[in-house]
């Protein structure tokens, strides 16, 4: 456990470094947009890492609201695994039916147990303050991975599309609206000195996260000027493609990880911290 | 290199690196304040 983070440091270094060779080496060129296609080796994975983050801040935020109430938390342990198994039978429905529906069986299993796998793992390794804590690091980074794609975005779209941005496309401003909520939750812990801060970040946090299904799911429902899933959709993608997209994800999660770990740590000592400090001038407001 | 490309993965680094820059001046800061607030040794005196 003493080597765990300079262990992952160095993985994730050795892993961002390769990636990167495969993203702007490796891969083939894309025939349509030629090199500047390259862009999506750092714009998908930095959008599934952003959500990845705004899950942990959305399931964090509901322990943190549960838990002082038994019923409240034994409600939501039965809804993570409903979710389960919701997404276990929806599955079989659609691997009973192919070409029926956009997704594939196997994508829609794997994020009903993942789901449910980070609600029990959140649930059995932080205490209610370090629920708290996770889900402020978790949206603090996520903002980060959401500003990489804001930006990369525009970067992709303007010789592509021949616009920097496509005003009223849901995809895009639904996007952008998730990144001022996650921005405004930021505010909120930042500036509130309320004893309720934490409580009232981990409700807007809860309503914040109702825009991650919409934005994700838009580009299926509205016609949108942002291109079609092609992974866990209906799309498809060259195989080597495929291989340096998922390295990529896998280099950027470590760097999440990495990152979410400095953060958590940090935080957790600010609090001590702080905790100490207010112990001690109240041990020491008696004297004159 | 394509310019947008390059410009795209410039300005990942750079929106990574001012992250880890900032978290780096936090950590830098509060242990600056823990080490403000622990008493100093007295000098032995003469």
């Amino acid at each position: 456990m003493k080597y765990a983070f300079p262990i992952l440091a160095i993985l994730t270094a050795l892993l961002l470094r390769f990636a990167l060779r495969g993203a702007l080496i490796d891969a083939p060129t894309e025939q349509t947009m030629g090199e500047v296609q390259r862009i999506f080796y750092y714009h998908v994975p930095s959008a599934w890492t952003a959500f990845l983050l705004f899950f942990i801040n959305f399931v964090a935020s509901i322990q943190y609201l549960v838990r002082p109430s038994e019923r409240a938390d034994r409600a939501a342990k039965w809804v993570a695994i409903a979710v389960s198994v919701i997404a276990g039978i929806a599955a079989v429905f659609v691997y009973l039916r192919p070409g029926s529906y956009q997704v594939k069986p196997s994508a829609v299993a794997i994020t009903g147990f993942a789901i449910t796998g980070i609600y029990f793992a959140i649930r059995k390794f932080f205490s209610q303050q370090g629920t708290d804590a996770l889900a402020l690091v978790a949206a603090e980074v996520g903002v980060v991975f959401c500003t990489v794609v804001l930006v990369t975005g525009p970067i992709w779209a303007r010789p592509v599309w021949g616009i920097w941005w496509a005003p009223g496309d849901i995809r895009l401003t639904s996007t952008l609206v998730m990144w001022l909520i996650y921005v405004s939750y930021l505010v909120l812990r930042q500036f509130s000195s309320s004893s309720q801060t934490a409580r009232l970040a981990a409700v807007l946090a809860v309503f914040g996260a109702l825009d991650i299904p919409l934005v994700y799911f838009s580009i299926w429902f509205f016609r949108t000027q942002h291109p079609q899933p092609v992974i866990g959709g209906g799309g498809s993608i060259d195989p080597h493609m495929r291989s340096v997209l998922f390295i990529n994800w896998l280099a950027f999660l470590c760097l999440a990880a990495l990152v979410c770990w400095s953060r958590y740590r940090l935080e957790i000592l600010q609090r001590r911290w702080h905790e100490a400090q207010a112990l001690e001038a109240l041990e020491h407001r008696g004297e004159p | 290199m394509n310019p947008y490309l390059c410009a795209a993965y410039v300005a990942t680094w750079t929106i990574h690196i001012l992250y880890l820059g900032s978290l780096a001046l936090r950590y830098a800061r509060l242990r600056r304040e823990i080490a403000d607030s622990l008493p100093k040794p007295k000098a032995p005196e003469l």
